[in-house]
């Protein structure tokens, strides 16, 4: 363990893609282009660099550390690949791809910064991945996690990653919803109140819906394909409680 | 029971879902129901409305591509066509071929009723939202009641809004008709953003920054309805006021063409020129009056004299610049021009016929041929 500061993901990369497309449609959707500075998982857009993307782009999630050095010779000793970076913030941010081909970055994240529970901000990201098992084994070893297998009785198979009895990600079986020829991918939920009518609101900029809102023993929840073709989700507050309920009870 | 009398109960499990709370999701249920197997309706884009299990994953795009069904098996799924006012815009799919084809029909038939019914509300909502957005337009009510009336609606007139125009090739009703997005009608919300149909134009008001955004999605949606669909965009205004303005300039902007067009602050003469048509000012009159000569000689001599004068003001009356716009000689442009005056009877390059000529020509640019040429007892363009 890194000690008492824990792991975070802190921000969500967008590589790749239309970036100015992906950049005014997710500031519609997430509402908050103006005056969205402020602790919380953040998106940036970002040019792929010479890192490998789908033409469509992808989301990258940058876990936060204490010693993003020690955590990244973990990766790497534990399988991982360098990617390549990526311009952030005018520095160059190395992305990792995991032994499933999936793409991740670390970061320096001293201190624990307060939990973001805004509306619109990235509130959980979740990993579809065909080698779920080997994949949350993975993650938990790099960023000194812990794993919790069914947090929650649901039809598929999930694992929470959890550090410092706060939630880190959430690691998906995904054979059980897509077919194998996807690649593994990760998925940003956005916080909404209205699941229904934020659906109604994002399809009518351009998203397509994947999955319906649904209950899940994860609380209400939504996927939806961006105009560009990458897949995002939607979930509410409910899932915040939840997922803190699940991280501190089942341990 | 006769051997036909499950299936009739079938049939009625299925209907009486519409009286559900959620009719579409009961329906969808019912049909997993009874068949075990996984059912869906998906809309044209590859949506997915509603989905029993709900996270079946859907080759949604490859279902879609086959729409209107034919019948045939596609990625191991049975469709149907779900129509609304006869026209398809959903799917209903259910995987694999468990569903007695008759009973899938049926419940294709009932989801369309379902639609329509909550379309049929929607466009309810719109009438009345068209109806405040005229009275806007003609500055009829006061701020303060508009204001409140659009709050009704879920807009914030005090907030920064743009305003987007679209218009389109198609009959009126089709425009009316059209489920623009079937996820508003499933969450029966008001539209996300404000629409409207005005003066046969489609009219959204969305939040300051979206205005380019939806107004390519609006072009989208109506190229799909017809031909030379064109959609301009108005600067972000606050207020009643600014509403008022915002609609003048995304007309002022859809007249630039087919396609997307935001207004700029430089075509604000236009602007006015559109705002003093719709406030009932006879400037039609003038341009009717001015023009007439023009129009009847084009209409005899198969000239374009007309479209030489919008063109040579356009160019703020350089000969160089209008000849190679309009492909002409020199010497063509200056015979045409002195026409122009013989038939007018004006100074071509005189200050107040260049603004009478300005405002004839732009009047007649910006449409309404029909009302011209009825004050020109039909000599106008048809």
């Amino acid at each position: 363990m890194t000690g008492s500061v824990g792991i975070t993901s802190d921000t969500v990369l967008f590589v790749g893609g239309d970036t100015s497309g992906g950049r005014a449609f997710y500031a519609l959707a997430m509402d908050h282009g103006r005056g969205s500075d402020g602790p919380g998982q953040r998106i940036s857009f970002v040019s792929a660099g010479d890192v490998p993307v789908p033409p469509q782009g992808c989301w990258v999630p940058c876990f936060g550390t204490d010693d993003h050095v020690a955590a990244g010779r973990r990766a790497l000793d534990l399988g991982a690949r360098p990617a390549g970076t990526v311009p952030v913030d005018g520095r160059d941010q190395p992305v990792y791809s995991a032994p499933d081909g999936a793409l991740f970055g670390l970061t320096d994240v001293p201190g624990s910064r307060p939990h973001s529970q805004r509306l619109g901000d990235v509130a959980f990201v979740d990993l579809y991945t065909p080698l779920a098992e080997e994949a949350a084994t993975y993650y938990a070893q790099t960023l000194s996690c812990h794993l919790i297998d069914e947090p929650a009785p649901s039809p598929g198979n999930y694992r929470l990653l959890v550090s410092a009895d706060r939630p880190v990600a959430g690691v998906v079986d995904m054979l059980d919803v897509l077919p194998s020829a996807v690649p593994p991918h990760w998925i940003p939920f956005l916080r909404v109140l209205d699941l229904e009518a934020e659906v109604a609101r994002l399809s009518d900029l351009g998203a397509r819906v994947r999955v319906p809102a649904t209950d899940s023993a994860m609380g209400p929840f939504a996927v939806l394909v961006d105009p560009f073709g990458v897949a995002f989700g939607l979930q509410t507050p409910v899932s915040d409680e939840l997922l803190r309920t699940y991280a501190t009870i089942r341990r | 029971m006769t051997s036909a009398d499950p299936e009739l109960a079938d049939h009625r499990i299925l209907a009486d879902t519409l009286t559900a709370e959620r009719p579409l999701h009961a329906l969808v249920n019912a049909l997993h129901g009874i068949s075990a197997a996984p059912v869906a309706v998906i809309d044209l884009r590859g949506g997915v409305l509603v989905s029993v299990p709900a996270r079946t994953e859907w080759p949604a795009e490859e279902l879609v591509a086959a729409s209107p069904p034919t019948g045939d098996v596609v990625a191991d799924c049975v469709l149907r066509p779900v129509e609304l006012e006869g026209e398809p815009v959903a799917v209903l799919c259910a995987r694999g071929q468990d569903v007695p084809p008759a009973l899938f029909s049926f419940a294709a038939t009932l989801a369309g009723i379902e639609l329509s019914r909550r379309h049929a509300v929607l466009s309810g909502r719109r009438e009345l939202l068209g109806q405040i957005l005229e009275d806007v337009i003609a500055g009829q009510s006061s701020e303060q009641e508009t204001a409140r009336r659009l709050g009704e609606h879920g807009l914030d007139a005090g907030k920064a809004h743009e305003v987007v125009i679209g218009s389109v090739a198609c009959p009126p009703r089709r425009l009316r008709s059209y489920p623009w997005n079937l996820h508003t009608l499933l969450s029966q919300q008001h539209d996300p953003h404000l629409r409207a149909i005005v003066d046969d134009r489609v009219v959204l008001v969305v939040p300051e920054g979206a205005g380019l955004f939806v107004a390519r999605l609006c072009h989208d949606h109506l190229s799909s309805l017809g031909s030379d669909a064109r959609v301009g965009v108005s600067k972000a205004r606050v207020g009643v006021r600014g509403l008022r303005l915002g609609y003048f300039e995304a007309r002022n902007a859809l007249a630039e063409g087919y396609g997307v067009h935001v207004h700029r602050i430089q075509d604000l003469a236009t602007a006015l020129l559109i705002a003093g048509i719709e406030a009932g000012l006879p400037l039609r009159d003038l341009a009717a009056e001015a023009l007439a000569p023009l129009l009847e000689y084009d209409q005899k001599h198969g000239t374009a004299l007309v479209d030489t004068l919008r063109r040579y003001l356009a160019e703020d009356g350089a000969p160089a610049a209008t000849a190679t716009a309009l492909f002409v000689h020199r010497n063509t442009l200056r015979n045409r021009l002195r026409l122009i005056e013989e038939l007018t009877g004006r100074d071509i390059d005189s200050p107040s016929s260049r603004t009478h000529f300005w405002l004839a020509t732009t009047c007649w640019e910006l449409g309404s041929t029909a009302d011209l040429s009825s004050l020109l007892d039909g000599r106008g363009p048809q």
